[in-house]
């Protein structure tokens, strides 16, 4: 596969503008601020010593927050001890990841042009069976994969990140198989997707604060629930947002040449 | 048995190390997402050795999967010769 | 020497090896992979130590912490080439430092 990929990929990496491979062009860059360079490269030889001397250096052995987690893991409301660090001891890490996430989908979305599909295989293309057949058989695997591990992360490996990679990566497959039109998505749904997990982390977070005067300190007995429902729209949001990093903002569009060479194993039949 | 783990760790590791310098010194930026999802792949073996399957877990599918993907995506798209900006409708099924 | 200290160790190299890439290479796809491979040192050291404690089971702190890098690199290498695809569409370059000075054939 990979093999007869590489002829065909010369001509377009010699039109490729700058690559910083080979050229001769890189060299004389490099003669140029060559004693830079051996100085940077004796530089990071020495952060590699002394990181090499920090780690040797350790103490073997650390308290650690370990025997902490375990003492409180009765009132965290879930049995897996990750899941309760992430979402319960230090539940404002999460919260905070998702406003990051939400950031990047929003810059994503700043920045796209005029509306245009993500290039789909054409019909015609023998690529194309294998998609639309992974996509029926593989879809329904996945939407139940993310459910389990979104279920399992109570008490198992498992939890609203990897449900939500799942979730996105059932989302490309649909993207790529021309299955979901994103931009056909009304724009206030796809608002609501995307910040949905953080809409209900902060009210959640702040219907706690008011009630135990603890910034996201859960009333024992509802811990679990509360737990639950935040997984549950983290993970879909997750889903949406990656969905959105790759869909909302497609490659320049190829031309049919290009479009050619980048899908040059498939024989195009049309 | 602590040999062959020993053996198994040291493998591992030197792969990961082999594969992270010859993906970042690759010319074919194809090839060099290629060994970068082989990477990530590793990488989640590393996370159950050191038992912690829960990265293990993340790491394979967002990694290895979904960066993979978008790196891909990306490569693809500034392989094409001609920046093509804005409109043509490529809408194709 | 054990085992954790052992993996430790390859984070420790692979982050040296992502630094020096993210400072050497310009190509934007080269950088954006070089810093994947730095956060996978850092990932790897930090789960590493965390075995330091003692009995059997590991620190579920920064295995936590990890997992959040994780879904946080992700969302950088997206909005990366997000960006990536943006300023070749506009300017033609795959490089903010250009050492060949190429041409572009649309620049805005």
């Amino acid at each position: 596969m990979t093999s007869n990929k590489s002829p065909t990929t010369e001509p377009a990496s010699t039109r490729r503008p700058k690559s910083s491979s080979g050229a001769a062009g890189v060299r004389e860059f490099a003669a140029e601020i060559g004693f830079a360079r051996v100085a940077f490269n004796l530089l990071v030889v020495l952060l590699l010593g002394l990181l090499f001397w920090t780690v040797l250096d350790l103490p073997p052995q650390s308290a650690g927050l370990h025997a902490k987690v375990k003492a409180h893991m009765h009132v965290s409301g879930v049995a897996s001890p990750i899941t309760a660090v992430l979402l319960n001891f230090r539940g404002y890490d999460t919260l905070l990841e998702i406003v990051v996430l939400l950031l990047a989908s929003i810059g994503c979305l700043i920045l796209r042009d005029a509306p245009q599909s993500h290039p789909a295989l054409a019909p015609g293309r023998p690529g194309k069976w294998v998609l639309d057949g992974m996509i029926h058989v593989l879809i329904p695997v996945m939407l139940l994969t993310a459910g389990y591990l979104l279920w399992a992360g109570d008490h198992a490996p498992g939890g609203a990140f990897q449900a939500g990679a799942v979730l996105a990566a059932a989302g490309f497959l649909l993207v790529l198989g021309n299955r979901m039109r994103f931009w056909r998505t009304p724009e206030w749904l796809l608002r609501l997707s995307l910040s949905f997990g953080m809409i209900v982390f902060v009210l959640v977070a702040s219907v706690v604060t008011i009630l135990t005067k603890n910034l996201l300190q859960y009333p024992e007995n509802y811990a679990g629930i509360l737990i639950l429902l935040i997984e549950i729209s983290v993970a879909g949001s997750i889903g949406c947002v990656l969905i959105t990093l790759f869909a909302g903002h497609p490659p320049v569009t190829r031309t049919p040449a290009a479009d050619q060479l980048w899908h040059s194993n498939d024989e195009p039949k049309e | 048995m602590t040999a062959l783990t020993w053996i198994f760790d040291g493998l591992l590791t030197a792969a990961m190390v082999y594969l992270a310098w010859s993906l970042l010194s690759e010319r074919d930026l194809f090839k060099a997402v290629v060994l970068f999802i082989a990477f990530g792949l590793l990488m989640a073996l590393a996370w159950v050795r050191l038992r912690a399957p829960d990265i293990a877990l993340a790491e394979a599918a967002i990694s290895a999967g979904l960066s993979g993907v978008l790196l891909l995506d990306a490569v693809g798209a500034i392989r094409s010769p001609n920046p093509v900006p804005e409109d043509t409708s490529s809408d194709s099924g | 020497m054990n085992q954790p200290t052992w993996y430790a160790l390859t984070g420790v190299i692979l982050f040296s090896m992502g630094i020096h890439a993210f400072v050497i290479r310009t190509h934007l796809v080269r950088r954006i992979l070089a810093f994947n491979i730095m956060g996978s040192g850092v990932f790897l050291l930090l789960v590493a130590i965390a075995h330091r404690i003692p009995g059997a089971a590991p620190d579920p702190v920064p295995h936590a912490l990890v997992l959040t890098g994780i879904v946080v690199s992700v969302s950088f290498t997206a909005f990366g080439l997000v960006l990536l695809k943006k300023i070749y569409a506009k300017t033609g370059k795959t490089a903010l430092i250009d050492p060949t000075e190429s041409t572009s054939d649309q620049t805005n």
